[in-house]
């Protein structure tokens, strides 16, 4: 069955082009009975709330003015196609405009999505009115039918009824039209129905959106007030881009000029600021003296900050105006002063209670004690004038607070080193017997005290002075100018000088107190040790070395000044030592040279441990003699003088004995001594020489008292007999002879045997009585010759081997002797020789009963008498073997007949 | 003990070793060792007493040792006494090839003992380890004597190598004051319970890893 769609009554009411269809009819399309008041209100809520999208399309606002007609306008299809070529007009208007807004391109992007959602949906109406145009009797037209009857609106009990409902439903009479506006009735009311339900739905969603109401609105307000400045923009660029000159290129880049002007000014500026000026909290670091404490890093990199632009202000003085370089280096320089003295009050405060600072403030000490090092400029380590490198003194002397600095740390240390040293002294002096009775130990405790504190302060002062590289804490870093060790050694030398006095005065005490030269030769060497030990440590001359120097001067003067007072008391002491005769019974030394010698024993040990280079205890040459003199040849000559006070009461021979002895005690007390050898070979020459002289007394002695002195002094008188006795000895052993006189022989003594004139006593000495006489006492005194007193008093030498040399070589002296002269009686007195003599034959052997042998071996010295006269094998060897290299000269050997 | 006190201050607490033997037994090359690790085998006598300081660090804490070297020359001994009187630590070095001066030990404890009484920690060093053919004092010999002697720590050591050196120090350093409470050590006047350790030959023992010095 076909369903006729009434229509008829609406054409007059569609006048004007019906609106497109409402966009929101998917809703009528989901509930299958859509109402077209609902629908039509519903798009209208939602495109009003989308305002955007319709101000989007102001510039058409015809386009969207008249609402749709969705039932009336769908019938006709040439309204719909005017309808929708209108449309599409308008829309390509719009997008033209649009396009050509510069203004509204901005929105250009967002709007397509939305005009684009637009168009389907109207070329969908417009589609669908075409599809119902062309379709509206057979599909739609059925599908509504369909609907009815679904709904049953057509349906009766019976066919009959059916039947009558489409009868007057399709009738056109009045029951017609009442029927069919029943019918309509039903139909809105199920729409209505259905509506309601949908409303029902879209509830939620609608207060969902309504939330967003606000927020869309101030979208909206913003959306006007941006098109509104873009369009008032729009008017101000129409007007001035082209109307005026402000903003043409020249305009441009003259302003781009003056905006890189400006940009440099900025950055000069900006850059001057960093170099040449601090900021406010800067400066107030550097004027707060708690800050170094409190605010160490910040502090210390201020004032370094500061100390930088001081030293950049030189460029800016070379600018042509100074001005500006003049007042920040004022200001800089009064910061730095303000600093600095900040600085060398903490130091002032801090330095004594070193012990007890903590780590920090340790630190924080190390770098004022920098800081203030470096304060100094380059330019005033060197003369002004030469450019001469300054000493440390001097550099200090310049820079008030490095001296401020130098001074603190000097005053501060030097009280707790003075302090540290009294209490060491104190208890040094409970000991005091020590100084007494140990005078080394006491003087070295004292100096080892002084150098445990030097060490504890050079160690300190490395601590204070020394850049910590490894330590984090360290801020200050940089080299410093002035040769830190300088530094170190400089004050070091002045703490440690403070204690100059009080050592000077106890050591001088403890030396002036000693009497014994050899302490005071110990004392002399543990100062030089010390000397050397401390300057290790203070590395300059220091004032302690030279108070060292002067006590090892002082001691110098003490040593000559004992040796004086000893020597003094020696000849002028109440004992009148030197007036004292010696002791006879023994000839020994006498005791004061002993204990004088005993006492400086020690001294004339050290000369040994001297190099070749050095003086004992550092004399001069000038003073080493004196000391020597004082040592060696003033006791010798007291000797002298005290043995020529005694010679009368001892006799020549006890007194040379007494020499002998004494020199020999000298000699042996320098013996091992190598500086003083000259000394040794001086006295034993002294001693040979007494030797010589007791020989001579001892053959004079025998001489005498066996009667042949006055031979002896006449043959002597022709050619001396101790010298012919040597050539005839040589000869007859043939060993080379250098005297002149080789060629005597005994003929020279025959005058005076046979020269008889009386007044002559040498022929009266070879006379057979004189003769026997003189044998006589030969044969008397020779065996009992060493109980001679002179012979006992040899046994008094101290030495042995000078005693056994005077007595032998006495002994041996006197038996040359006699076998010259028992030769001469031989050869001129007996008959043995064939000669003729005056007292027949073998007078000779009648007048002396012993022969030079027997003599000799009574003295006792036949042993050296034998190889006195035998020829040495050794030398015998070499003299031959010397004469097989050369011509043997016979008349250097022997003259045949001689003997 | 006269070490100064700096404790928790920026200053680090001093100690005073005196080293004493006879002369060439190696004092000064022990001393040459700990300082810079070094050997020298020219021999050159001391002059005097010298001295050299090394700061330690051990167990987080740091101590300054002031080292005494003295002469081993009979010309030098009337100096050493005075060095002894203030002195933390006497190390008495001997030379283990040479008996003499392992003889002479005993006097130089008694001249310790002399000046300081009870109030030093005495270490007994037998140097020249690496001498071992040549040795005269054997190792269980010497740590008797030590023992005897009342010292606190005996050792064996080669300069020349360095066996031993940088242990005996740290081992010094543990039984001053300062290491006394954290090492848990005896007391340096306890002699009953004195730790004589003898390491004679032994590397295994050594453990340098915390000393550094």
């Amino acid at each position: 069955m076909d369903f006729i769609y009434d229509y008829d009554l609406d054409t007059s009411e569609a006048v004007s082009l019906p609106a497109p269809a409402s966009p929101a009819n998917i809703s009528l399309s989901n509930i299958n009975n859509s109402s077209p008041a609902f629908t039509e209100d519903f798009t209208k809520r939602l495109s009003s709330r989308f305002s955007i999208l319709s101000s989007i399309n102001a510039k058409s606002p015809d386009s969207c003015s008249s609402e749709p007609d969705s039932g009336e306008g769908l019938s006709n299809n040439q309204l719909a196609d005017q309808f929708a070529k209108l449309s599409i007009d308008m829309i390509r208007q719009s997008e033209q405009e649009l396009t050509n807004s510069p203004s509204l391109n901005a929105y250009a992007s967002s709007s397509n999505i939305r005009k684009s959602t637009l168009s389907e949906k109207l070329f969908k109406i417009l589609n669908n009115s075409s599809t119902l145009s062309s379709h509206l009797d057979d599909t739609t037209i059925k599908t509504s039918l369909q609907l009815l009857e679904a709904k049953n609106y057509l349906n009766s009990s019976n066919d009959s009824q059916i039947d009558e409902d489409y009868d007057l439903i399709i009738q056109p009479g009045i029951l017609g039209t009442v029927s069919r506006r029943k019918l309509k009735i039903n139909i809105q009311n199920e729409a209505l129905l259905g509506s309601d339900n949908m409303l029902a739905k879209f509830e939620p969603i609608y207060n969902n959106l309504k939330k967003l109401d606000k927020d869309v609105e101030n979208l909206n307000q913003i959306n006007e007030k941006i098109i509104d400045e873009l369009s008032t923009l729009d008017k101000f660029n129409e007007k001035n881009f082209k109307q005026s000159e402000k903003f043409n290129l020249s305009v441009l880049k003259d302003l781009k000029a003056q905006k890189d002007k400006i940009l440099i000014k900025k950055h000069i500026l900006m850059s001057f600021q960093k170099k040449f000026q601090l900021n406010e909290y800067e400066k107030f670091l550097l004027q707060s003296s708690k800050d170094i404490e409190t605010n160490t890093q910040d502090y210390f990199q201020s004032f370094q900050k500061t100390k930088t632009i001081y030293d950049n202000c030189y460029l800016l003085l070379s600018m042509n105006n100074p001005k500006i370089g003049l007042g920040i280096m004022n200001e800089m320089k009064s910061l730095i002063d303000t600093a600095l003295n900040n600085m060398n009050f903490f130091i002032k405060q801090n330095l004594s209670e070193l012990n007890v600072l903590k780590k920090a403030d340790f630190q924080v000490l190390k770098n004022c004690i920098y800081a203030i090092t470096n304060s100094i400029s380059k330019e005033d380590l060197y003369t002004p004038d030469n450019n001469q490198r300054l000493d440390i003194v001097e550099i200090i002397a310049s820079n008030k607070y490095l001296k401020e600095m130098i001074h603190n740390f000097i005053d501060s240390k030097s009280k707790s080193v003075l302090a540290e040293f009294e209490n060491i002294v104190r208890e040094n002096e409970r000991q005091m017997y020590s100084a007494i009775h140990d005078p080394m130990r006491f003087i070295g405790d004292m100096l080892a005290s002084v150098h445990s504190l030097i060490v504890s302060e050079r160690e300190i002062l490395e601590f204070l002075c020394q850049p910590d590289e490894a330590n984090e804490t360290q801020i200050i870093i940089d080299q410093s100018i002035i040769d830190i060790n300088d530094l170190e050694n400089h004050i070091l030398n002045n703490i440690i000088g403070v204690l100059n006095n009080p050592l000077k005065l106890r050591l001088e005490q403890t030396i002036r107190s000693q009497n014994d030269v050899s302490i005071i030769s110990k004392l002399y060497d543990c100062l030089d040790l010390y000397k050397l030990m401390f300057s290790k440590q203070l590395r300059d001359e220091s004032a302690i070395i030279d108070t060292l120097s002067d006590l090892q001067s002082l001691l110098q003067e003490r040593t000559f000044s004992i040796l004086h007072s000893k020597q003094n008391y020696i000849v002028n002491g109440s004992k009148g030592l030197l007036r004292q005769s010696i002791d006879d019974s023994d000839l020994q030394c006498p005791d004061w040279l002993i204990d004088y010698m005993n006492s400086i024993q020690d001294i004339l040990k050290n000369f040994n441990n001297l190099g070749s280079s050095t003086n004992f205890m550092n004399l001069s040459d000038d003073l080493l003699i004196k000391l020597i003199d004082l040592l060696i040849d003033k006791p010798i000559e007291f000797v002298d003088q005290q043995i020529s006070n005694s010679v009368q009461s001892l006799g020549t021979g006890s007194a040379k004995i007494v020499k002998i002895n004494c020199l020999d005690l000298i000699m042996n007390k320098i013996m091992t001594i190598n500086t003083l050898s000259l000394k040794y070979d001086e006295i034993n020459d002294a001693i040979i020489e007494e030797v010589e002289q007791l020989t001579n007394i001892a053959n004079e002695i025998l001489l005498k008292e066996t009667g042949l002195l006055e031979i002896s002094d006449a043959l002597n008188k022709v050619y001396p007999v101790e010298k012919f006795s040597e050539i005839e000895i040589a000869k007859r052993l043939r060993k080379p002879i250098d005297n002149p006189d080789k060629s005597v022989n005994y003929d020279i003594y025959q005058s005076l045997i046979y020269n008889n004139d009386e007044r002559h006593s040498p022929a009266l000495l070879f006379s057979p009585q004189n003769l026997q006489s003189v044998n006589g006492k030969i044969e008397m005194f020779i065996p009992d010759a060493l109980s001679h007193p002179f012979f006992g008093n040899l046994s008094q030498i101290s030495s042995p081997t000078i005693a056994n040399e005077i007595s032998e070589s006495g002994f041996l002296q006197f038996v040359n002797f006699y076998r010259v002269v028992h030769t001469l009686v031989v050869i001129y007195l007996n008959n043995s020789s064939g000669q003729g003599s005056d007292f027949g034959d073998e007078v000779g052997d009648r007048l002396f009963g012993w022969n030079d042998i027997e003599i000799a071996t009574l003295l006792g010295v036949e042993k050296a008498y034998m190889e006195q006269q035998m020829p040495d094998p050794q030398e015998d060897e070499d003299r031959i073997s010397s004469i097989g290299e050369r011509d043997l000269d016979s008349n250097d050997i022997i003259e045949d007949g001689d003997i | 003990m006269s070490s100064q006190n700096t404790k928790s201050s920026g200053m680090m607490k001093k100690y005073k070793l005196v080293f004493l033997g006879e002369q060439g037994v190696g004092k000064t090359s022990l001393i040459t060792r700990f300082m810079y690790d070094t050997f020298n085998s020219q021999y050159a006598a001391t002059i005097g007493i010298d001295f050299l300081s090394k700061t330690m660090y051990l167990d987080d804490k740091t101590i300054r040792l002031q080292l005494w070297d003295t002469a081993g020359q009979e010309r030098f001994r009337s100096l050493i006494p005075s060095y002894m009187r203030d002195s933390n630590v006497a190390v008495v070095v001997y030379d283990i090839s040479s008996k003499k001066s392992f003889e002479a030990i005993d006097k130089w404890v008694e001249d310790v003992k002399l000046e300081r009484g009870s109030n030093v920690i005495i270490v007994i060093v037998g140097n020249k380890n690496d001498l071992n053919d040549s040795r005269q004092v054997t190792a269980d010999e010497a740590e008797l004597t030590a023992k005897k002697l009342g010292a606190s720590i005996f050792f064996e050591t080669s300069t020349k190598t360095g066996h031993n050196v940088k242990l005996l120090f740290k081992k010094i350093a543990q039984l001053l004051p300062e290491f006394e409470d954290s090492e848990n050590s005896q007391s340096m006047n306890d002699h009953d319970n004195s730790q004589v350790i003898d390491v004679a030959g032994d590397e295994g023992v050594q453990d340098e890893s915390s000393c550094q010095c």
